[in-house]
C-alpha cells in the first residue's frame, strides 16, 4: 500500500487521465457558472501539484514541509466565496485557498509564494525564508503555522474589533463590512484554546455583541493517526445554534455546496453573528510526507478516502456537466504540471536565509513598511493633572491610563472587573464611566479570552492594553503571546504588527492577600520569548512614564509585559510611618526605553546593588538604613528586565568593588542569573554575590516573608 | 531530445515602428500569406496596405504614425514574428503585451481570429486619432536600472491631484496622462532628468479616465462575439491571468474593450507575474524595434530574485544567458527562428 513520492504523483496523473463521461450532470449557472468551476478545477489541480512535487523534493532535501491539502482542495470554494479582504486565519491545509483568493488580487504571485515557502528561499514573500506559512499582507492573511486552535481566540477579538472600529468611528485595516474566516481541523477543535475561542464567541453573540466571524471547521475525520469519533463536531456545535450559526456542507452536490458556503458568509456578514461552517473532507497521502499512515490504518480505509478525492470528484462533475472534455482536462493538469515543476527548479536554486543577523532581522517590526495603517489621530482628551500632587504606584497608572485613552482614541482596555469596578486594586478606577464600554470591556472570565481578543484587535489598528488580574493567571494563556503574537513580526518580516501592552499584576510581598496564586514571583514565561518587552516599575514617577512607553511601543508593533509589583501598589512611605517617601509626583513625560536608573548618595560609594520592583524598594529602605551608619553604597533599578542598557550597566558596575544583585524572584527562575552572566564576566575585578528569594511557592499567611528576600537580608550581605 | 524552452512572448506596444523599422517586413516576410491578407484587407477598406506603408522610401511622420497606420504595421510585424518562433525549440507558456500590444497578444493567443483582430486593431486605433490629452515619460530608475523611491514618490505626489494618472508602469519609466495644460504644468514640475521628462507627440492619455468616451464608442462598434478564449494564457495590463479553459468570455471583452482602455496599465506587473508564475527561460520580444527589452529588463530587476540586481549585471547575464530575446535584433533573431 506504501506508495513513494513519485509514484503518489504518478497515480494521480493516471485517475485523472482515466475520468470518461459517465453520466449527465449539470452546472447551476445561476449558482456558480461553469467557466468559475473550471477555474476552481485548476486551482485544486495546482494546489494538488504543489503538494505532491514538495514531496518528490523533499526526497531530496530542497523542500522541508510536506504537510499537504491533499483532500481539502475543496476550500477553493471557500477561497470564491468569501471576500479577499476578509481576514483569514488559515489553516495549514489551505494551500487551494489561497491559490483562488489570490486569483481576487492580480498582483500576487500565488504558485510562487506556495512553491518558495516549501523550500524556505528568502525570496518568499511573506516569511522571507524563516517557515513554511500560509500568509499575505496583500490578501489579508496574516501568517500561520498553528497546529493548536491557538489562531481562533484572536479571529474573535478581529471579529470583535470590525463592528466596535465603526462604533468609534476609527480607521481601521478592515474593511466595516467584511468578516473573518478562521480555519482549522476537526481534531483541532478538542484544544482549549479552540473552545475558549468558541465560548467567547458564543458569549458575544449570546450577549447581542456584533462579531462577524466564520469558524470553518475542515473535517476530514482524522488527527494524525487517530479518528475523529462519528458526529463529534455536530454534536459539539449543534446545541450552540442558534448563537453561533451552523451549516454544514458534504460536498456530495457541488451546486448545494457553493450555494451553502456562499449563504455562511453572507449570513455572518449581514447579521454580523458567529458562523460555524461544518466542511467535510478527506486527508490524502498520511498526515506528512513522512507518515506511513498505512501502519495505523485499514487499507480499506485509505482506499475509501482515496476514491473521494475532491480533484477527481470536481474533474469527473465538470466532464459530465460537459463544462470541459476530457481531453481539456488532461490538456490543464500538464500545463500546470509543468508550470508548477518550472517554477521549482528555479525556487529550489534561490539563497536561503544565510546568517543569524539575517533570520532575525524581523523579530521585531520593520516599521517602514507596516501593512496595517494603525489609526490617524489628533485627539487630545486629557489635562495633565496638577504637578504638584504626590502619587502611590497605583494611582499613578490609573492617571497614566486616562492619559492615554485620552489621547489614543484607538486605545481601549481589556480585562476581568476593570469595568465599573475599576479593577481588584483600581487601577482602571473611573475609566469606564469616561470612555465607555466600547472601549474598557469586562472581559470573560477567562485569560486566553483577554490576550486573544487584544491581539486580534491589534491586527486591526487597536492598541489593546489588557490586564491579567494576576501573573499566576497569566501562565494558562502564555501561547497566545508565545506562539501567537511575539512570532508575527518574526512569520511576517513585519508586514503585520499585532501590538500590546498587557498590564500584569505581579510579584510577591502583598500583606493583605497571600497565597502563591496572588504572589507569583517568577518572571521566567515572559523572558523567553524573543524581542518582546518587559517593564516593571518600582514607583509611581517611574510606573505612569514606563507605561506611556510602552503604549508608544506597542503602536509600533511591539508586545509588551508591564509587570506591576501589587505590594508597592498603595505604598506610600519608605522607612517611616507617614514618611511618604514613597510617594511621587506624576511624570508627563516617557521613558526612555531600555533606560536605567542610579539612586546615589554619593561619589564615594564602591559597593552597588543592581535590582528591580520591589527589590529597588527594599534596596532602598537597606541604602538608607546603611547611610545612618556612615556606609555609602548605590542602587541601580533596571526597569526594563529584557532590554536593560547593558553596556551603560556593564559600564556603571565596573566602577564597584563589590556588586550585589538582588533578585525578588526565586533562584532558579530569576533574572540574577543573567545579570550575574553579564556584570562577573565584565568586571573580573569585583565581588559580584546574588541574593534571591527561595525556590518555593509562596504559602499563605505571614510565613511567606521567610522564602522572600528582605531589607535585612540585603544589609546583612553589604555589611555583615 | 533536450526539453523545449519555456518561452514568453511579448507584444511590444505603440511607437514601436519608426524611421529605422521602415522596411521591415518586406525583408523578411515578403509575399507571406499573413501580410497578403492584411493588405487584402487595408484595400477593402480603402486604406494603404502594409506592404506599401512598409515598403516607402521615405518614412513620412503624417502617414506612418496615424494611428491606424502605425498600429497595423506594428501588429502585423509582431504577428508575423510570433508565427516565425521556432515551436520546436520554445514551448510558448504564456503570451503578454505592453498598452496596445494587448490586443496584439490577445490576436497571438486565439481569442481574436485574423479577420477579427485586423477589424478590431483598426477600429480601436481609429477611435483615438485624434488625441484626446497626452502622454509624457519619466524615468522612475537610476542609471543602474534601479528604482529610485524617491522620485517614485515624488512622481505618485503629482498622480495624487487627480488632473495627471499614471498612464502605464513601464518597466523603469513612468508613463503619465492627462490633459494637455496639465501635462504642461507637470512638465515644469518634474525635476530634468537627462532628456526627461519628455512629451510621447501624438498620444492620446491612453489607459485613464479620459478615454471613458472611447471606450464606450469601443463597446458600441465591437461585439462580445468576435471574442473567444486564449489558447494560451494571456497576461494583462493588472497582471490577471486568462487561462484557456476558464476565461469567461463576457469579462475578457469588457477588460479589452473598456476596463484597460480607461485604467493603468501595468506593464512591469504583467511582466513580473509572467516571470515568477511561469518561470520561462525566455522573454521573446517580437518586432519592431527592441525598445521594449529595457523595459522588460528594468522590470525583472526590480523583482530582486533572479540572477540580476542591476544594468551591469543584467546585461552580463544577457550575454551569457539570455533573458529577454528580442526579434529586431539579428543576432538574437537568429536564436528563436
Amino acid at each position: 500500500m506504501y506508495l513513494s513520492a513519485q509514484e503518489i504523483h504518478q497515480d494521480f496523473h493516471n485517475r485523472l487521465r482515466k475520468l470518461q463521461l459517465t453520466q449527465d450532470e449539470f452546472i447551476d449557472e445561476k449558482i456558480l457558472p461553469a467557466k468559475d468551476w473550471v477555474e476552481i478545477l485548476e486551482t485544486q489541480i495546482s494546489s494538488r501539484i504543489a503538494d505532491l512535487y514538495s514531496r518528490v523534493y523533499k526526497t531530496r532535501d530542497q523542500t522541508f514541509y510536506t504537510i499537504s491539502s491533499a483532500g481539502h482542495e475543496m476550500m477553493s470554494l471557500v477561497g470564491k466565496a468569501s471576500r479577499y479582504n476578509d481576514l483569514c486565519y488559515a489553516h495549514y491545509r489551505d494551500a487551494s485557498f489561497y491559490l483562488q483568493r489570490a486569483l481576487k488580487v492580480h498582483e500576487c504571485n500565488p504558485l510562487f509564494d506556495l512553491i518558495h515557502s516549501f523550500v524556505v528561499s528568502k525570496s518568499d514573500q511573506i516569511s522571507g525564508g524563516r517557515h513554511k506559512v500560509l500568509g499575505n499582507a496583500k490578501l489579508f492573511m496574516p501568517p500561520q503555522t498553528s497546529t493548536i486552535a491557538s489562531h481562533l481566540p484572536k479571529a474573535v477579538g478581529s471579529a470583535l474589533s470590525i463592528p466596535r472600529s465603526k462604533d468609534l468611528k476609527l480607521v481601521s485595516y478592515l474593511p466595516y463590512d467584511s468578516v473573518v474566516t478562521c480555519h482549522f481541523g476537526d481534531a483541532t477543535l478538542n484544544h482549549a484554546t479552540a473552545l475558549t475561542a468558541i465560548n467567547c464567541a458564543h458569549w458575544l453573540s449570546y450577549n447581542k455583541v456584533p462579531t462577524p466571524i466564520v469558524f470553518v471547521c475542515e473535517d476530514n475525520e482524522i488527527g494524525i493517526s487517530q479518528k475523529t469519533t462519528q458526529g463529534w463536531i455536530n454534536e459539539q456545535m449543534r446545541g450552540k445554534d442558534p448563537h453561533i450559526k451552523y451549516f454544514y456542507v458534504d460536498f456530495t452536490d457541488l451546486n448545494l455546496a457553493y450555494q451553502c458556503i456562499v449563504n455562511a458568509y453572507h449570513f455572518s456578514r449581514k447579521n454580523k453573528r458567529p458562523v460555524f461552517l461544518h466542511l467535510k473532507m478527506v486527508r490524502l497521502y498520511g498526515h506528512a510526507g513522512n507518515d506511513r499512515e498505512d501502519l495505523y490504518r485499514k487499507k480499506s480505509d485509505i482506499l475509501n478516502d482515496l476514491a473521494k478525492d475532491p480533484i477527481i470528484q470536481l474533474s469527473q462533475w465538470l466532464i459530465n456537466s460537459k463544462a470541459v472534455t476530457k481531453q481539456e482536462l488532461v490538456s490543464i493538469l500538464d500545463r500546470i504540471d509543468q508550470q508548477i515543476l518550472s517554477i521549482y527548479e528555479k525556487a529550489i536554486k534561490q539563497p536561503k536565509l544565510q546568517s543569524r543577523n539575517e533570520i532575525m532581522a524581523s523579530l521585531i517590526p520593520n516599521f517602514k513598511k507596516p501593512a496595517v495603517n494603525l489609526v490617524k489621530h489628533n485627539l487630545n482628551n486629557y489635562q495633565h493633572p496638577n504637578p504638584r500632587e504626590q502619587y502611590t504606584l497605583a494611582q499613578s497608572l490609573n492617571q497614566s491610563l486616562h492619559e492615554i485613552l485620552g489621547k489614543n482614541p484607538q486605545a481601549c482596555l481589556i480585562g476581568l472587573d476593570i469595568g465599573k469596578k475599576g479593577g481588584v486594586y483600581n487601577i482602571t478606577s473611573g475609566l469606564f464611566k469616561k470612555f465607555g464600554p466600547a472601549r474598557v470591556m469586562n472581559a470573560p472570565l477567562d485569560e486566553t479570552t483577554i490576550l486573544g481578543t487584544g491581539i486580534g484587535m491589534s491586527l486591526n489598528g487597536f492598541l489593546p492594553i489588557c490586564e491579567i488580574q494576576f501573573l499566576a493567571y497569566y501562565h494558562n494563556a502564555q501561547d497566545q503571546i508565545r506562539g501567537e503574537a511575539s512570532t508575527l513580526s518574526f512569520f511576517s518580516q513585519g508586514q503585520f504588527q499585532n501590538g500590546i501592552v498587557i498590564r500584569i499584576p505581579g510579584l510577591a510581598y502583598q500583606e493583605g492577600l497571600g497565597g502563591h496564586f496572588h504572589n507569583d514571583n517568577t518572571l521566567s514565561v515572559f523572558r523567553d520569548i524573543p524581542a518582546v518587552i518587559i517593564a516593571c516599575p518600582s514607583n509611581a514617577k517611574d510606573a505612569s512614564a514606563m507605561l506611556k512607553t510602552c503604549v508608544e511601543q506597542a503602536k509600533q508593533g511591539r508586545i509588551c509585559f508591564f509587570i506591576e509589583p501589587i505590594a508597592l501598589y498603595h505604598k506610600k512611605d519608605l522607612l517611616d510611618e507617614k514618611d511618604e517617601k514613597w510617594l511621587f509626583e506624576y511624570n508627563q513625560e516617557e521613558i526612555q526605553l531600555g533606560q536605567i536608573k542610579v539612586y546615589s548618595h554619593s561619589k564615594a560609594s564602591d559597593q552597588l546593588i543592581i535590582t528591580y520592583g520591589n527589590g529597588l524598594y527594599l534596596s532602598r529602605q537597606a541604602q538608607e538604613k546603611l547611610n545612618e551608619r556612615g556606609i555609602k553604597i548605590d542602587v541601580i533599578d533596571l526597569r526594563w528586565l529584557n532590554c536593560y542598557q547593558q553596556e551603560k550597566l556593564v559600564e556603571i558596575a565596573q566602577k564597584y568593588k563589590k556588586i550585589l544583585i538582588v533578585d525578588e524572584c526565586r533562584e532558579k527562575a530569576a533574572l540574577a542569573d543573567e545579570l550575574y552572566r553579564v556584570i562577573a564576566s565584565a568586571c573580573p575585578q569585583s565581588t559580584v554575590t546574588t541574593l534571591c528569594s527561595a525556590d518555593s511557592f509562596i504559602s499563605l499567611g505571614p510565613s511567606a516573608k521567610k522564602l522572600l528576600v528582605s531589607t535585612d537580608e540585603i544589609i546583612e550581605r553589604i555589611s555583615p | 531530445m533536450s526539453r523545449k524552452k519555456r518561452a514568453v512572448v511579448i507584444f511590444p506596444g505603440r511607437g514601436s515602428y519608426n524611421k529605422s523599422e521602415l522596411g521591415v517586413i518586406q525583408s523578411h516576410y515578403k509575399d507571406h500569406p499573413f501580410l497578403n491578407d492584411y493588405d487584402q484587407y487595408k484595400v477593402q477598406n480603402n486604406n494603404p496596405t502594409i506592404t506599401e506603408l512598409d515598403g516607402a522610401n521615405v518614412f513620412q511622420r503624417n502617414i506612418h504614425y496615424h494611428g491606424p497606420n502605425s498600429a497595423a504595421l506594428i501588429h502585423c510585424c509582431s504577428y508575423l514574428d510570433y508565427l516565425n518562433i521556432n515551436q520546436e525549440n520554445y514551448e510558448i507558456v504564456a503570451i503578454t503585451g505592453n498598452s496596445m500590444g494587448w490586443y496584439l497578444a490577445c490576436h497571438a493567443a486565439g481569442a481574436l481570429e485574423d479577420q477579427h483582430a485586423f477589424e478590431f486593431i483598426e477600429t480601436m486605433a481609429s477611435i483615438t486619432n485624434n488625441p484626446i490629452g497626452g502622454q509624457l515619460i519619466y524615468p522612475i530608475t537610476n542609471q543602474d536600472w534601479i528604482v529610485d523611491y524617491e522620485i517614485k514618490q515624488l512622481v505618485n505626489e503629482k498622480i495624487d491631484d487627480s488632473k495627471i494618472f499614471l498612464s502605464i508602469d513601464y518597466g523603469g519609466f513612468y508613463i503619465l496622462a492627462g490633459k494637455k495644460e496639465s501635462l504642461n504644468i507637470l512638465m515644469k514640475k518634474l525635476p530634468a532628468r537627462d532628456i526627461y521628462p519628455q512629451i510621447l507627440p501624438g498620444n492620446s492619455a491612453f489607459h485613464t479616465p479620459l478615454l471613458q468616451d472611447a471606450a464606450h464608442k469601443a463597446q458600441e462598434i465591437i461585439s462580445c462575439q468576435v471574442f473567444k478564449a486564449p489558447q494560451i494564457p494571456l497576461i494583462d495590463g493588472r497582471g490577471k491571468i486568462w487561462s484557456p479553459h476558464s476565461t469567461t468570455i463576457e469579462e475578457f471583452y469588457h477588460y479589452t474593450t473598456f476596463n484597460q482602455v480607461i485604467s493603468t496599465y501595468y506593464f512591469s506587473l504583467a511582466i513580473q507575474k509572467c516571470y515568477r508564475e511561469f518561470a520561462p527561460d525566455v522573454f521573446i520580444l517580437t518586432g519592431p524595434g527592441s525598445y521594449t527589452a529595457g523595459a522588460v529588463a528594468r522590470s525583472l530587476i526590480e523583482l530582486n530574485d533572479g540572477p540580476w540586481k542591476d544594468k551591469k549585471s543584467f546585461l552580463a547575464q544577457q550575454k551569457e544567458k539570455p533573458i529577454v530575446l528580442s526579434m529586431a535584433i539579428h543576432e538574437q533573431r537568429s536564436l528563436i527562428v
